[in-house]
């Protein structure tokens, strides 16, 4: 049976200053973002772990390569793991950030396809709590 | 599934908890910090990494080498960064909180009271350092 909106809440990944960083849980319970940290070695979690509490701080990243806009509300947190690149989709709602789905790449344009996940997570979330 | 109520604390918090995880931590935490007020410098100033690899006399990859924070980056790199963005590192320490180190202690002037810094340091297995960078601005 699928979860009513109220039973779902997000998990807090960070909090800081300026900004909570909380996970999109889809309507299957499933949690993206976290499943993709939570299989990460610690090395390579911390480097994202790191730029979350940045950005709940300061409410923004300035480095480029660490943060872009990916499109529209979209945006994705940059670290370079041991072995590949890692990606984490997120969007904006008021003092919160929500974290959305994270991948491993290396190139640095990001493929549509995981644009696309990122947008359809964000449209659930949005679905869910409002936004 | 997580429902309501589950939530104690944050992820981090709790991943925190493990002390290799808390000690990759502050390495990423400074070297954010310190990449971070670079970038900061360089949007202020309106300079490019073609020109500050120019200015350091380095190619602009050797630039963003330093910006993705994945070398080790000596304190003399960052010293030569700054001046040629017309800054300078300060340093000063955080006292953290014992039961949650991730939670500065709000001590201003912690140099200048040495009742204080007594105090503490008899703490010392507990208390652990950072560097905090704060750049000042230097005459031209």
């Amino acid at each position: 049976m699928a979860p009513r909106a109220d039973d779902i809440e997000r998990p807090v990944v960070c909090s800081g200053k300026r900004i909570t960083v909380v996970a999109a849980v889809r309507r299957n319970g499933t949690c993206p973002s976290i499943q993709f940290l939570d299989g990460l070695s610690p090395s390579d979690s911390t480097k994202l772990y790191a730029l979350f509490q940045r950005y709940a701080d300061d409410a923004r990243i300035n480095n480029g390569r660490k943060f872009k806009r990916l499109e529209d509300n979209i945006w994705e947190f940059k670290a370079r793991g041991r072995d590949t690149g890692l990606r984490v989709t997120c969007y904006r709602n008021g003092d919160l950030l929500i974290l959305l789905s994270g991948f491993r790449k290396n190139e640095d344009a990001t493929e549509p396809r995981e644009v696309s996940l990122a947008t359809s997570i964000m449209e659930e979330d949005q679905q869910l709590h409002g936004g | 599934m997580i429902r309501k109520g589950q939530r104690m604390t944050t992820k981090l918090d709790q991943f925190l908890q493990n002390q290799e995880h808390r000690r990759l931590y502050e390495q990423e935490r400074l070297i954010l910090e310190i990449t971070e007020e670079i970038c900061a410098l360089m949007n202020e100033k309106d300079v490019s990494r073609a020109e500050l690899a120019q200015r350091l006399g380095c190619s602009p990859s050797n630039v963003s080498q330093i910006l993705d924070g994945d070398n080790n980056f000596t304190v003399r790199t960052i010293a030569d960064c700054l001046l040629a963005l017309g800054a300078r590192l300060s340093i000063a320490s955080e006292r953290l909180c014992e039961s949650n180190p991730n939670v500065a202690l709000d001590l201003p002037d912690f140099t200048y009271q040495p009742e204080v810094s007594m105090q503490y340091s008899s703490h010392s297995q507990w208390v652990t350092s950072e560097i905090v960078p704060r750049c000042h601005g230097l005459a031209a």
